[in-house]
């Protein structure tokens, strides 16, 4: 019972944090402009995700240590605080886009003023938040959100070229800065640093020790698979009906279109409520890796299994983060045009996030017999060179396609 | 199984700390040097797309918003589709093909587009009607028939444009 609650855990991860707004808008545009030709970005996020989510989850089963606890110690004081600066914007603007998104699908689905929904969805996030327990939360947007496995089932409907789409898997290079933007875009929505805080701090809610160590892996593996194909089928979606018609796609509800020209208002329906489920899922994971990030660093009480009034600066700083994302998002800000400067932002900051995990992971003092072995070295530091490629290139690569617009 | 006690790990903690002391600087030298670049590649890149490029991203924008409208006039008349989704998504679609035209009669096009310009913003204009009756009336199915003809001719048409321009 304990091995199937827990796993809510992966799959919360994987389609409210793998699959969020990230994904829907990335995802969409990238097989809607290069149809099947960025699948192999879907497969590197996914293995990368895989490798610094065991990580991080074998670290905290091990040590006790989160994340951030991490980065502070292995990085020292003051690149600690730039990192946590980072992350507590790009934490911020993700989740004021993720909070938008869910204003967005609510608007899609009900027709009222996007004003009145996006305080709707902030309210409710806050109110379930609040009042539902951890696990509650996990099974809400976890079981919710695997409505968009409507999308894969479109995908098969819509019969692909499935040999173009292997094709697809394997990596390519068309040499043009909006492709390389979109790469980007994929892997850098596909392991955004939010996920990791989230789930390795959920390690520690979960009192994780040595003996989770086996369920940390099946829990990354199959998760962060799911949320990969349903990630995958999103490019595979677009690539069938809008790349053909030269539709680039910038609102969620074009994502959603993509289901209903599969299933009708079936199609429509489960998709939004996937979207309504995946992005909220999302935002909650974001308000708490904001919170975990500036507690953990700051040495306060943290946990959502704490009671309130045990952990009140941990409460008050995801409340002050809703606060913020929603001042935002009231703002009129697309929350699509938030999404893609939330990715790319993100995408800079994937060294800061993964070294020390990567660093700890790898020292015997730390992790004793549960250190990397040779396989974890080598992956660990090959997608860490990899992800300070995507880093490095990810600023100029929006500055040369001004935001992926040619 | 050894399970490390936390007396133990804050004792490693304070090796560490020391050990990485020397990577510190260098880190703080590698995050300092690569914000200044990202200012600067910004303040490069901060012209914004030159007047030729954009109104062919503004064409390929018709091209796009007419062919989405035509999916969804489609799926109205197959009855594949809600009625709230068509009015919102729709109402999204033909503020953007306003906005289309506003930026292709604002922006000071190149003397040799200026006929394809007006041309893209009668498109505009015509894309962004057909979408409003689609939102006004989605249950005349005869009506949005006719409007899913028309926009996919309208698609079409803002396609070529774009390939001249």
């Amino acid at each position: 019972m304990k091995m199937v609650l827990g796993l809510a855990l992966g799959i919360l991860a994987a389609i409210g944090g793998f699959v969020d707004i990230g994904e829907l808008v990335f995802n969409t545009q990238a097989g809607a402009s290069f149809r099947y030709s960025l699948l192999w970005a879907v497969v590197l996020g996914v293995i990368a995700i895989i490798v610094f989510a065991e990580m991080s989850g074998r670290v905290a089963a091990v040590s006790g240590r989160p994340v951030f606890d991490v980065v502070r110690m292995r990085m020292g004081l003051n690149v600690g605080l730039v990192t946590l600066a980072a992350s507590l914007l790009i934490n911020l603007i993700t989740l004021a886009a993720e909070v938008g998104g869910a204003a967005l699908v609510l608007q899609l689905l009900l027709n009222f003023k996007v004003g009145t929904m996006i305080l709707l969805a902030a309210i409710a996030l806050v109110l379930i938040i609040y009042f539902v327990p951890f696990d509650g939360i996990e099974r809400i947007f976890g079981y919710m959100g695997c409505a968009l496995l409507i999308y894969l089932v479109a995908a098969i409907h819509l019969k692909p070229d499935w040999h173009q789409l292997a094709r697809g898997l394997v990596p390519s290079w068309s040499g043009s800065a909006l492709y390389a933007y979109f790469a980007v875009g994929v892997i850098g929505s596909a392991i955004a640093p939010y996920e990791v805080y989230f789930y390795s701090s959920g390690a520690i809610e979960d009192r994780w020790t040595v003996k989770d160590l086996n369920f940390n892996r099946v829990n990354v593996t199959l998760g962060f698979v799911l949320g990969g194909i349903l990630s995958a089928a999103l490019i595979v979606v677009s690539a069938e009906v809008f790349a053909p018609l030269h539709v680039s796609p910038g609102y969620l509800g074009t994502t959603a279109l993509g289901a209903e020209q599969a299933y009708g208002a079936i199609g429509l329906l489960l998709a939004l409520l996937g979207m309504l489920f995946a992005v909220g899922g999302a935002a909650v994971e974001c308000a708490f890796s904001g919170a975990y990030s500036l507690a953990q660093f700051a040495g306060w009480e943290w946990g959502k299994y704490r009671r309130k009034r045990d952990a009140p600066r941990f409460t008050l700083t995801w409340l002050i983060f809703f606060a913020l994302a929603l001042v935002i998002v009231e703002t009129g800000v697309d929350p699509v045009q938030l999404t893609e400067y939330a990715v790319i932002f993100s995408a800079v900051a994937l060294p800061l996030t993964y070294l020390p995990v990567l660093l700890i992971a790898r020292d015997p003092t730390y992790m004793g017999e549960h250190v990397n072995g040779i396989v974890g070295n080598v992956l660990g530091w090959m997608f860490f060179v990899i992800l300070l490629g995507v880093s490095l290139a990810a600023i100029p690569l929006m500055v040369i396609t001004h935001g992926g617009a040619s | 199984m050894r399970r490390h006690e936390p007396s133990v790990v804050r004792a490693d903690d304070a090796k560490a700390t020391a050990r990485f002391s020397t990577v510190d600087l260098g880190v703080r030298r590698v995050v300092a040097s690569v914000c200044l670049l990202v200012g600067l590649v910004m303040c490069l890149g901060g012209c914004g797309l030159d007047r030729r490029q954009q109104a062919l991203v503004s064409v390929e924008q018709l091209t796009s918003i007419a062919a989405e409208g035509a999916l969804m006039a489609d799926d109205l008349v197959r009855q594949r589709t809600t009625t709230t989704f068509v009015r919102v998504h729709g109402d999204e679609l033909s503020a953007q093909a306003l906005h289309e035209a506003e930026k292709l009669n604002d922006d000071s096009i190149p003397a040799d587009l200026t006929a394809r310009a007006r041309a893209a913003i009668k498109l505009a204009s015509e894309i962004g009607g057909a979408i409003d009756e689609l939102r006004t009336s989605p249950q005349d199915r005869r009506q949005d028939g006719r409007d899913a003809a028309k926009l996919r001719h309208w698609s079409a048409e803002a396609y070529k444009m774009a390939n001249s321009i």
